[in-house]
């Protein structure tokens, strides 16, 4: 998914305008996607700031007007793979595009998404338990409903931050949805509604 | 538009579409994804289908929980400074 940047020459007082006026209003939505892929405070914290220091690296390669939270957002999700993910000591993570491709398959049967969830349980759920089934989910799962449900962004959007085509990221979406609905069904049932 | 998507179009405009083609269809109405005409055809289908009614409600119920319920982190007070410091010493 490779595009032709086009490069700009900004002066030192347009890029502290571009830091100012178009990255940093970001900044909180930044960190809670932060927070949400690492469950770690320190680790959020250094994440953001390392996003926020490769933008102004790479400020020239942005184009003013464009959509800068999706920009960063990219950078952020790249960081985070890049070296976090490295760091950390997380067993070997299953290729979910393998298996999306598999489930994409011509003739393939879909998992069903056989929840008894129901509309007034999930009325009635806290919002701890929304979050903990959230926070239950396999980073990338996690990742697209973030990206859709929480920040607003287009599945095209999702496509250029998460660098993998759209059909991915619709099948990604259906699956992570049914497996919080999973999640929710499990704490409807226990908490007896 | 890919193969596959023409083909379910004409599905949904012809009102072939089996419920979990519509299902598929609920997700990119809920995330405003959907042409006008892909929303008529599910709109014309739930007039026939209270399984998918249902369905419809609750993916929308699910998407406002998340919205309005997800517990949001505070953001550090010295995080925006401690970033634009850092910026300004990186700038020759």
């Amino acid at each position: 998914m490779e595009e032709a940047i086009e490069k700009n020459n900004y002066t030192d007082q347009e890029k502290q305008q571009l830091v100012d006026m178009e990255f940093m209003p970001h900044l909180r939505a930044l960190y809670n996607f932060a927070y949400k892929l690492t469950y770690d405070e320190d680790d959020s914290k250094d994440l953001v700031q390392d996003t926020y220091m490769k933008a102004y690296r790479f400020i020239n390669s942005f184009q003013k007007g464009t959509n800068a939270k999706a920009w960063l957002f990219r950078i952020l999700k790249n960081s985070f793979i890049n070296e976090f993910r490295k760091k950390s000591k997380q067993p070997a993570q299953v290729d979910y595009q393998e298996v999306e491709g598999y489930y994409n398959s011509e003739g393939t049967e879909k998992p069903s998404s056989t929840t008894d969830l129901r509309v007034d349980s999930v009325k009635n759920m806290m919002g701890d338990e929304i979050t903990s089934a959230l926070n239950s989910l396999d980073v990338d799962f996690r990742t697209v409903i973030i990206l859709c449900d929480l920040e607003g962004f287009t599945y095209d959007e999702m496509a250029k931050i998460l660098d993998i085509p759209i059909g991915t990221v619709r099948s990604r979406i259906h699956r992570a949805r049914n497996l919080l609905k999973e999640k929710l069904a499990g704490y409807a049932a226990s908490m007896g509604y | 538009m890919g193969l596959k998507q023409y083909v379910q179009n004409v599905k949904f405009r012809t009102g072939m579409a089996n419920c979990r083609e519509y299902i598929d269809l609920i997700y990119d109405v809920i995330d405003n994804q959907s042409s006008p005409s892909q929303e008529q055809y599910l709109r014309r289908h739930l007039k026939l289908c209270l399984k998918c009614v249902d369905a419809l409600n609750l993916e929308k119920e699910l998407k406002k929980a998340i919205q309005l319920k997800s517990v949001h982190q505070e953001v550090p007070k010295d995080l925006a400074d401690s970033i634009k410091n850092k910026i300004a010493k990186s700038t020759p």
